[in-house]
């Protein structure tokens, strides 16, 4: 079944189709969630809000693009307003300006990464980064749009962006290096 | 570009997560938006029903008051009467001061018999009397003759208007339009010029007074049964400065009280099932009515063609009120047994528990029914008690000689006060009772078209509808009730 009948199908609220479409879009959609949130509680809570949205606004999906865009973008949307209204995320919200970064070696660095591991470092970074990070590189939002969606300036969004991105890279050659040394060790041994 | 390789990176690492959500997650999905759905439902059909009270409203308002700009015409609705005292006040200064006139023939003008209220030939001893006689005396359509008492008996046979001649030469106006006055459904239509002619012609009435005369003729009015047809104006002055007026069709005798409203009964038998969606007469509507899921994951997987329609009957007692020459408004509260049956296997006495306990969603059943199997089984008969309370618009649609159709559509508002409808467990593979899953408010819409073979008896076929889901179990299929067959109504009053 094709995207444009399952939708059709949910606007008959039939549940066997809600549950399809659920089914087909659930995983990717938490997996996103998961990189906004700092729990796994918190991610599902707000795949369910996410998913209600869906559901209560499929009406207004006109087929222009793919469903599961128009379904990542009420996700995202869906984030940011937990994040928002979450006291726990809202102190962090505010992007007070942090001390410089120590500057990284290598500005690219090879990611010899797993797709997991890479989230959770994602996910450590505190929540303004985490947020902005998120929106640009994953997400592709310009700082202009990022300044919108979050009422701040798009320079903030520039430097918080900047900030997560060393940090990141930092973290990513930590764990590049640990992984090094203990194939090294191993092979020693 | 350095920097774009890496944005690029994480994002196709990132494009790459996929985690599994728990369960609960779409437990708790599935639960708001049949919630949310409810909401709106619920949010909406108010509205649409004050829109429609509002619509047939405006309907009778416009109707009422189509005609209020037509030149030289005084109208005066009964509904100006609206406070008790008020009308009160008017009938009994009718009933107490006019005499009603009778014309036993118009067309050979054998005059007038004057009667009082009492039906006999004594007429109060007014000092005068005015009389408007009936059209068919084309000479004279307009009269005014002296009071009937033996003191000023000479000044009864003078009269002391004569007729309008112009009426002579229109033989095609309609009747009512060439008279000075006429009533036509609860309405008294008075010409300015027949107010002006009596105000000119009865001694000492003033300008203030033909308000007042209005307001008499117009209970008057409201009182009989002359819809359409030509009337008389009666005035009479028991003193020289109190005039009084009464309107009489011509084949009115006396001053007749005229009441709008009714009450009757009605009784209705025919077949009922639960339909799914708008498959109100579709056999297939029931075929897997009895499927009532617990489980998402086995939605739909389960049917049971055994299942039948079943004997739906209900009663009720109504107010009725005209609302129009064509139209009625009814009020109703009823009671309504609906049914179906389908095959169930043996029955199984035992404890079981459905749903979760522990968070408050499930339930104890003291036993359950088998599937019925490749046996057969035994037949079961899912029956809803219900009573409620409706409102009912009736409108003729078709009149021939003595037979009319009407079209009625009713709202009901119904509580489901009793079931016994058993629900399916796929996890037990079996049916059992839980009244808690039934929707007990239900709202129901229908229709029929009664013919009425005389005035208080009407029958015909209906057809009714559940709006509102029999289950509200989110997880189940959306089922309906719907009933259609025989309806008949009878009124107990005038």
């Amino acid at each position: 079944m094709d995207d444009r009948q399952l939708v059709k199908e949910c606007l008959k609220s039939y549940p066997a189709a809600q549950r399809r479409l659920y089914d087909q879009y659930a995983k990717s959609m938490l997996g996103i969630c998961y990189r906004y949130t700092k729990s796994i509680k918190d991610a599902e809570d707000v795949l369910q809000d996410g998913f209600v949205k869906v559901f209560t606004s499929l009406q207004q999906y006109k087929f222009e693009g793919e469903l599961g865009a128009w379904i990542r973008r009420i996700m995202v949307n869906t984030a940011l307003n937990f994040l928002k209204k979450n006291s726990r995320y809202r102190t962090e919200m505010f992007f007070p300006e942090q001390p410089p970064l120590h500057p990284v070696a290598d500005d690219n660095p090879i990611i010899d990464i797993q797709t997991k591991e890479l989230a959770e470092l994602i996910r450590q970074l505190p929540h303004g980064y985490q947020t902005i990070f998120n929106l640009h590189a994953v997400e592709g939002y310009s700082h202009v749009e990022i300044g919108q969606m979050l009422g701040i300036s798009d320079g903030t969004s520039r430097s918080q962006y900047a900030r997560a991105r060393a940090l990141l890279i930092s973290w990513i050659e930590k764990k590049t290096t640990e992984v090094l040394n203990s194939s090294y060790e191993a092979k020693r041994i | 570009m350095k920097q774009n390789e890496f944005e690029q990176h994480v994002k196709n690492l990132m494009g790459d997560l996929d985690l599994s959500p728990s369960d609960e997650v779409w437990v708790e999905v599935e639960r708001r938006i049949r919630k949310e759905k409810k909401r709106r439902f619920i949010f909406w059909w108010p509205l649409f029903a004050l829109l429609l009270a509002g619509g047939v409203g405006a309907y009778f308002f416009i109707n009422n008051n189509s005609n209020t700009n037509k030149k030289n015409t005084k109208y005066i609705t009964a509904n100006k009467l609206n406070k008790p005292a008020e009308k009160k006040n008017a009938e009994s200064n009718i009933s107490a001061k006019i005499n009603t006139v009778k014309l036993t023939d118009s067309g050979n003008d054998k005059s007038t018999e004057l009667i009082n209220d009492n039906g006999d030939n004594n007429p109060a001893p007014y000092d005068k009397r005015i009389v408007f006689k009936p059209v068919a005396d084309k000479a004279n359509v307009t009269s005014i003759k002296s009071k009937p008492t033996a003191k000023q008996s000479q000044q009864e046979k003078q009269p002391l208007l004569t007729t309008n001649s112009s009426l002579k030469s229109e033989e095609d106006k309609p009747i009512h339009s060439s008279l000075p006055a006429y009533v036509t459904n609860e309405k008294a239509i008075i010409t300015d010029n027949a107010i002006q002619q009596t105000a000119n012609n009865i001694n000492n009435i003033e300008p203030k007074q033909v308000d007042e005369i209005t307001s008499l003729i117009t209970a008057t009015a409201a009182h009989t049964d002359s819809v359409n047809k030509p009337v008389q104006l009666v005035f009479a002055s028991k003193k020289p400065d109190s005039t009084i007026v009464a309107v009489v069709p011509d084949n009115t005798i006396k001053l007749k009280k005229k009441n709008n409203w009714g009450w009757g009964g009605s009784i209705a038998v025919g077949s009922s099932a639960l339909a799914d969606g708008f498959g109100i007469l579709e056999k297939s509507a029931t075929f897997d009515a009895a499927v009532i899921n617990t489980t998402a994951a086995n939605l739909g997987s389960f049917a049971n063609s055994s299942s039948k329609r079943g004997a739906t009957v209900s009663g009720s007692l109504f107010i009725q009120k005209q609302v129009g020459a064509k139209s009625a408004l009814r009020f109703a509260v009823s009671y309504n047994y609906l049914s179906w049956s389908f095959n169930v296997g043996s029955r199984v006495d035992s404890v079981f528990a459905t749903g979760s306990i522990s968070t408050g969603s499930g339930v104890f059943s003291n036993g359950f029914y088998r599937t019925a199997g490749g046996s057969g089984g035994n037949r079961y008969t899912n029956s809803y008690h219900l009573l409620g309370a409706s409102a009912e618009f009736s409108l003729k649609v078709f009149q021939r000689k003595k037979l009319n159709l009407y079209w009625d559509n009713a709202l009901s508002y119904k509580r489901l006060v009793t079931s016994n409808m058993l629900q399916y467990n796929s996890t037990l593979s079996g049916y059992y009772q839980n009244n808690d899953l039934l929707q007990k408010n239900q709202l129901f819409f229908s229709t029929a078209f009664l013919v009425h073979t005389n005035a208080r008896f009407s029958i015909g076929p209906y057809v009714q509808y559940g709006i509102t889901p029999v289950i509200k179990n989110e997880q189940s299929p959306r089922r309906h009730f719907s009933s259609f067959g025989i309806r008949s109504n009878f009124l107990f009053g005038k």
